[in-house]
């Protein structure tokens, strides 16, 4: 595969090469490309070749011509109809044997109903801030938006000259940025289509997650210990060697739904959130706590976990949000890390219930009180750990390019992965805390990595 | 990959490496003999395996190593790859020409490089040009322990990051026994930078004219690697004065900011075009990066002096090859940038020596 590397006219940014697409009403199934821009070595002798845009493909024959403009290429129109390549935009090219792929052509997966995309398509922006370096079609849509049958996706693309979102019917894309859950059905037929190129694959939920995870030596020992409730005897053999637990739901997010369970001689204490306020309930006996847990719990829809004796101020407890991500380069890379101070008293530290966020470098140096060497060695380790999970994820069977890790410390220094956030970690953390550039750099990233899977990787 | 401990044992055998039994899985295929890896050192050796030994402890017999030595109180890396074991990371750090220069005081000030020995293992190990002997192919060194600074010699390492000139028969021998693991390889000069970026149709027009030379605002952008072996960025200083060396210049002036300050600042913009500024910054200071080492070498850091113009377009100035690594603690005393950076070359190193 080679890249064409151009530079742009006078003092340009430093680009690939992009080229316009113009229909081509004179030749049928012909592609024109102008042979003073386009380096020899790679079309040289190529008389047939495959032109793809997205999933789909067609044959054409090639032609040079100086006549065209250097950053135009003409394609007959009814392939740019076939292929549906938006004219608007401009495209890189790679070459690849006899394929001349235009692109990059990425598709975001933001919601499953159009209704709700419609709402959130102008927040959606921030993932094209950097435009000038992702290039290409930019589809966002929804899961309602999608034709199975006809293989058409109903969505938004991005426009870099008005600045805005385009609405229309679009072929499948190149690659997948998936920010929620789909049915399997569709995963299967993106899958069959597109390959591997889509992230997250599959959303795992907090017990596969654990499960997974201990399969790997440099990542179990930070886990706490975890089992999957089935019925209140698991509650009870747990209470018996760890004297408190949390029971949280396998789903779920931001906190929601979490118990916390701790035994006071033979009464049981219940803490938990609701509507926003925290409430307290006393069981006096084991058959009391059995009924609540039978009336309350799914088998197999929760995981009973160890608390943890977490560092925390007079005010609040303290966990953090590392946030991991892929770029252009495929690898993993963490973009920071965000401590998050929950509400006292509070039984999770969610920001989105009231607590406040800083720079997870800031709490280890005023709450902590860590030197700066210690910051550094400190953050280095949980970056490392961070990513040992994201290997293990990996190794487990999923693609994922854009993780939260929620990580904790304990009273005694040690290192603790509580979460890991795979569907759609929220990058408005960074925000939080004062710190736009991470956002942004976030976002950047995963539109890079969502290049990279559709053909267009950063050379390194 | 596994951490593990040297016991040196007197064995009946000659020539042997005892394996703890629980190694045993880690094999796909248990060969009779192994090829024994200690930096760029090798040797054939008979194999086994023993439950006498303990967990995560390697015996090795002794006299196996005869010129140089491979202490036995330290964490290594064991990485099995078919027939070859190696031990290691073995990491030279060549900091000056001659061993007199490094006193006492140097080497406590080398120490800091050690922050991260914990996470890179191994030997590393400090010394001059002239303690390479290229007749046993070993070199004279420093290894900072639990006991402090301790002299040996040690094998002809893994990986060598060098900040000093080699004579070219020395680095010769070096090339021909370690290979293409020398960073930073060749020390170029202005004129070849500007060589190099002048083939690559988008980099040329980044290359300052004189005309830029007299901006009163500098950037100095560090580009490293880390264990990825790819190139990110550490860091960016921005200097303002006019001078021709900008280090001078932040002592007399003492005025520096941190990139996102000074584009916030003196040039006024906003949260977003900051950001897409500085990746425009970064991904030209990695082309150039690449550039270099496609034409010269192996490079683990370059800091790269860049100046915006009035309509904010980047112009590379000069690419340094070795700078200070104290400097964002004196420019913009960020102590951070500084543990950040002075970790990195290690961790290049030890994923460049296989680990």
């Amino acid at each position: 595969m080679q890249l064409l590397w151009q530079a742009l006219e006078g003092r340009g940014e430093i680009v690939t090469q992009r080229y316009k697409i113009i229909a081509d009403y004179t030749r049928v199934e012909f592609i024109t490309l102008n042979p003073e821009r386009i380096s020899k070595s790679v079309t040289k002798n190529i008389k047939i070749a495959h032109v793809r845009f997205g999933i789909k493909c067609c044959e054409v024959k090639v032609a040079e011509s100086r006549e065209i403009e250097m950053d135009e290429i003409l394609l007959s129109h009814e392939i740019m109809e076939e292929l549906k390549i938006p004219e608007f935009l401009s495209y890189e090219m790679v070459f690849d044997k006899n394929n001349i792929i235009f692109g990059p052509y990425i598709g975001m997966l933001a919601e499953k109903k159009e209704e709700r995309l419609k709402q959130i398509v102008e927040n959606l922006k921030s993932y094209v801030y950097g435009y000038e370096e992702i290039g290409g079609a930019v589809l966002i849509f929804s899961e309602e938006g999608v034709d199975m049958d006809a293989q058409l996706i109903r969505g938004f693309v991005f426009n870099p000259e008005s600045e805005n979102w385009e609405e229309g019917i679009f072929a499948y894309p190149a690659a997948i940025f998936k920010k929620t859950g789909i049915r399997k059905k569709m995963r299967n037929q993106f899958h069959s289509l597109l390959g591997d190129a889509i992230f997250n694959s599959y959303v795992f939920n907090k017990w596969e997650a654990h499960q997974w995870l201990s399969c790997f030596e440099a990542v179990r020992k930070y886990l706490p210990d975890t089992v999957l409730y089935k019925q209140p005897a698991d509650v009870k053999e747990f209470l018996n060697q760890h004297k408190s637990a949390y029971i949280k739901p396998i789903y779920g997010s931001q906190g929601t739904g979490i118990l916390k369970l701790e035994t006071k001689g033979d009464w049981f204490m219940l803490h938990f959130s609701q509507k926003g306020v925290d409430k307290e309930q006393c069981f006096k006996t084991q058959g009391e706590l059995n009924d609540f847990l039978k009336n309350n719990l799914k088998a197999e829809g929760h995981i009973v976990q160890r608390t943890l004796n977490l560092i925390f101020t007079e005010e609040s407890t303290i966990d953090f949000r590392l946030m991991l991500v892929k770029g252009g380069e495929g690898q993993w890379k963490d973009i920071g890390m965000i401590a998050r101070h929950g509400v006292k008293g509070n039984i999770t530290s969610n920001v989105s219930t009231g607590g406040r966020a800083e720079k997870a470098e800031l709490t280890f140096k005023n709450i902590i009180h860590l030197s700066d060497e210690e910051v550094v060695s400190l953050r280095n380790k949980m970056s490392m750990i961070a990513k040992e999970a994201a290997f293990g994820l990996e190794k487990s069977g999923v693609s994922c390019g854009n993780l939260g890790i929620d990580m904790a410390i304990d009273a005694e220094g040690n290192i603790w992965i509580i979460e890991i956030n795979n569907i759609n970690p929220n990058h408005t953390i960074a925000i939080d805390a004062k710190d736009r550039q991470m956002f942004y750099r976030a976002r950047l990233l995963n539109m890079l990595y969502a290049k990279r899977l559709a053909g267009f990787p950063k050379e390194v | 990959m596994k951490s593990l401990k040297i016991k040196y044992i007197a064995a009946v055998t000659d020539n042997l490496v005892l394996l703890p039994e629980e190694m045993r899985e880690s094999f796909d295929y248990i060969p009779k003999k192994l090829i024994l890896n200690v930096g760029s050192w090798k040797r054939e050796v008979n194999m086994g395996f023993s439950s006498e030994l303990d967990r995560d402890t390697i015996g090795i017999q002794k006299n196996i190593f005869q010129k140089f030595s491979v202490p036995e109180n330290l964490d290594y890396e064991i990485k099995i790859d078919g027939r070859n074991l190696c031990v290691g990371p073995v990491i030279c750090y060549l900091v000056d020409t001659q061993r007199k220069y490094i006193t006492h005081e140097r080497l406590e000030k080398l120490e800091v490089y050690y922050k991260n020995y914990d996470v890179i293992k191994g030997i590393i190990f400090i010394s001059a040009v002239d303690q390479i002997n290229m007749v046993d192919k070993t070199i004279g060194g420093f290894f900072f322990g639990e006991d402090g600074w301790k002299e040996d010699i040690f094998t002809y390492p893994g990986v060598v990051y060098r900040k000093a000139d080699i004579p070219d028969e020395v680095y010769q021998d070096l090339i021909n026994h370690i290979g293409d693991r020398i960073f930073n390889s060749y020390f170029f000069d202005k004129y070849e930078t500007s060589e190099i970026l002048s083939t690559y149709p988008q980099l040329k027009e980044h290359i300052a004219v004189k005309k830029h030379q007299n901006t009163p605002f500098e950037f100095e952008v560090i580009m490293q690697k880390d264990r990825s072996m790819q190139w990110s960025c550490s860091g960016i200083i921005a200097g303002f004065g006019k001078s021709e060396s900008m280090e001078t210049n932040f002592l007399i002036v003492g005025y520096a900011l941190s990139c996102y300050e000074a584009l916030k600042t003196v040039f006024r913009m906003n949260e977003k075009d900051t950001f897409l500024k500085q990746q425009e910054i970064i991904n030209i200071c990695i082309e150039v990066c690449k550039a270099h080492e496609k034409a010269m070498g192996n490079y683990g850091e370059l800091a790269i002096d860049v100046i915006l113009d009035e309509e904010k377009n980047v112009w590379i100035l000069e690419v340094n090859k070795t700078y200070d690594h104290r400097f964002p603690l004196y420019s913009i005393n960020d102590t951070e940038m500084y543990y950040r950076i002075i970790t990195k070359p290690f961790e290049y190193a030890k994923a460049l020596a296989g680990f």
